[in-house]
């Protein structure tokens, strides 16, 4: 997910970069007035286990493997959003300025991104399943739900970034001069391989490191947990009705983004990683003749015909499905452990 | 984890070892896949050497490095406004130049980030060839070139401890400048406490091992748990040499007469932009 520059462009870089300001300085902020000062190596540390992170590599079935990011999980440990925004913006300078990974202009972009948008989505879902389900602080599915949909909604904020460039910065020939591809590209490209396979990485480093440091370091966890449920929940259980609002109103609205931005999900579904896209993509182009089509925003259905429609109703069916398989199994692993007194690691790591 | 242990004597008059336990066994270890162990050591040890290869280093050229970084910086904007290659081209005419200039080994290291940028992005950018955009591919990849290639260069030329000085300079919150100038430092004691231990999970993987996959929770799980020992440690020390809360640097000087000197490249920079541009 880390933009390079030269795939936006500078006025995009110069908002991303002036809408981190206030948030950077909120996070400060709320470090200095909240972190007791013995605590302030910690955030450099965290930034240096935020880096380590994403560059380690988690095995995934099949023998392939991936990397988290991690923002959910630095808030986690380190006891909220605000510590996890300036220790992975620190890791983004980082892999930035000394190792050609992400651009340095589109610094701003990345870090509203992986530093913002994620850690403040994971916790904020995070803390709104966890003040809700027995459970509590420790829950698995509010990590689970939490590092999932954090991730998402970062990779799809990317997506809108790289997508409104075409319709915003093109030359006098009409052709775009930075990322040439429309919302109706960017959105599914980047997110078919975040839902299928960086989420459940994400969510998997997260649940499978936070359930270790439960388990070798418990007073660790313990401390944290009960300074956070100080600040806003008195520690009971509430209500699960906004929460399942909240968990239908996102399958809701997965499928009705891609359809808004029109697409069909079939097409980039055996992508799987965006930087394969190349290969099995020009096929496509070339049988259906339609490639020029797709520069436009909303290519016209009524002219392409049904079977395309009738695919990407399919595969939304198909994919809030397979959402709602895993938030039940998971569910049913964490009602069952808790039953059982343990804390298995490998259940809602299997998930 | 030792070997050597101190209850372990060996008598002089022992007796022979057993026939059966001087017999060489049929075994052969079970093959496993273990290639994402491998990848994360490699990777790792990449990074920590990479590291370790600018310490002690002096920065060429002998200009601050902010005066540097904010060339790069003001380069790449101009890079990225262009509408015309030719400023591309002839930006990146000038780093081949500046890239022959430095010996062998670092041209690699340079080059390594480079080609996978450029690989990535040309990759990235090949459908918007049939999407009738065949001119995304050329000019974006030239120019994630010279982008990466400007920021690796200076890495590779520059003392990391004076580029991070730089953010002071372009006044970014001291504790900002201090978590990076922390994480720096951290992520070469991190970096070597998880090779640690996944030497320690591959010596133990002899054949096959399924638990092999959840240990690799646990590497990241220990890293995590020692460094909050170790940056307790590291307040007791900045205690000790007196830290009240505040975050100071040292300032350098850095209008020296080789910086003075070193503006001729960002205004050389802006006079070919604006001419190839038609502006001037």
């Amino acid at each position: 997910m880390h933009i390079p520059d030269n795939y936006l462009s500078p006025e995009t870089c110069a908002v991303m970069g002036v809408v981190m300001i206030p948030v950077w300085a909120y996070s400060i902020h709320k470090i200095k007035k909240d972190l007791p000062r013995e605590k302030l190596p910690l955030i450099g540390v965290a930034a240096a286990f935020s880096f380590l992170l994403m560059m380690f590599n988690v095995p995934l079935p099949g023998g392939t493997t991936g990397h988290a990011v991690g923002g959910t999980l630095v808030a986690l440990l380190l006891g909220g959003p605000q510590v996890a925004c300036i220790a992975v913006s620190a890791a983004l300078l980082i892999q930035a300025l000394f190792f050609g990974d992400g651009g340095i202009l589109a610094f701003g972009a990345n870090c509203f991104n992986m530093a913002f948008v994620l850690p403040f989505v994971g916790y904020g879902i995070y803390r709104l399943i966890a003040a809700r389900v027995k459970s509590g602080p420790n829950s698995k599915v509010a990590i689970v739900v939490g590092s999932y949909v954090g991730i998402n909604v970062a990779a799809l904020c990317a997506a809108i970034e790289f997508g409104v460039q075409p319709l915003l910065f093109t030359n006098a020939a009409g052709q775009a001069l930075y990322c040439p591809y429309p919302l109706s590209i960017s959105i599914p490209a980047m997110l078919i391989p975040h839902l299928l396979v960086a989420g459940v990485i994400e969510a998997i480093a997260t649940i499978a490191i936070y359930s270790y440091v439960q388990k070798v370091a418990p007073s660790f966890i313990q401390a944290r947990v009960s300074a956070a449920s100080q600040g806003t929940t008195a520690g009971k259980p509430r209500a699960l009705r906004p929460v399942y609002l909240l968990v239908v109103a996102l399958i809701a609205l997965t499928p009705l983004g891609l359809i808004a931005a029109g697409t069909a999900w079939g097409e980039w579904d055996a992508e799987g990683i965006i930087s394969e896209a190349g290969a099995s993509y020009v096929p496509f182009y070339l049988q259906d003749g339609n490639g020029f089509s797709w520069s436009a925003l909303m290519p016209d259905y009524s002219l392409s015909g049904l079977p395309e429609a009738a695919g990407y109703i399919l595969s939304a069916v198909v994919g809030v499905a397979l959402l709602v398989i895993v938030f039940r199994v998971v569910g049913a692993l964490a009602i069952r452990n808790s039953g059982a007194g343990g804390s298995a690691v490998s259940g809602a790591g299997a998930a | 984890m030792s070997i050597h242990s101190p209850h372990v004597t060996i008598p002089m008059d022992s007796e022979p070892l057993p026939q059966w336990l001087i017999d060489r066994g049929p075994y052969t270890p079970a093959l496993d896949r273990d290639g994402f162990l491998q990848k994360n050591v490699l990777h790792m040890m990449e990074m920590l050497s990479h590291i370790k290869m600018q310490r002690g280093r002096d920065d060429a050229l002998g200009v601050d490095a902010s005066i540097r970084l904010a060339t790069i910086l003001l380069t790449i904007v101009l890079v990225v406004t262009s509408k015309n290659m030719m400023f591309a081209y002839v930006v990146g005419a000038a780093l081949l130049v500046r890239l022959a200039l430095m010996p062998g080994e670092q041209i690699i290291s340079v080059l390594k980030p480079v080609l996978g940028a450029v690989l990535f992005s040309a990759l990235v950018m090949l459908p918007a060839v049939f999407m009738g955009q065949p001119s995304a591919l050329i000019r974006i990849s030239t120019k994630v070139f010279i982008s990466v290639t400007l920021l690796a260069v200076l890495s590779r030329t520059a003392r990391w401890t004076n580029i991070v000085g730089a953010l002071r300079t372009f006044h970014l919150p001291s504790i900002f400048v201090l978590t990076i100038d922390t994480a720096l430092k951290f992520i070469v004691l991190l970096g070597e406490v998880a090779l640690e231990v996944l030497d320690a999970i591959t010596l133990r993987s002899v054949g096959h091992n399924i638990q092999k996959s959840s240990a690799v929770s646990g590497v990241l799980g220990v890293t995590f748990i020692k460094a909050q020992g170790m940056s307790q440690e590291m307040y007791y020390a900045m205690e000790c040499r007196g830290f009240q809360g505040e975050y100071v640097f040292p300032r350098k000087r850095i209008w020296t007469r080789r910086g003075l000197l070193y503006l001729a490249i960002p205004v050389l920079a802006i006079l070919v932009f604006l001419y190839l541009e038609g502006i001037i």
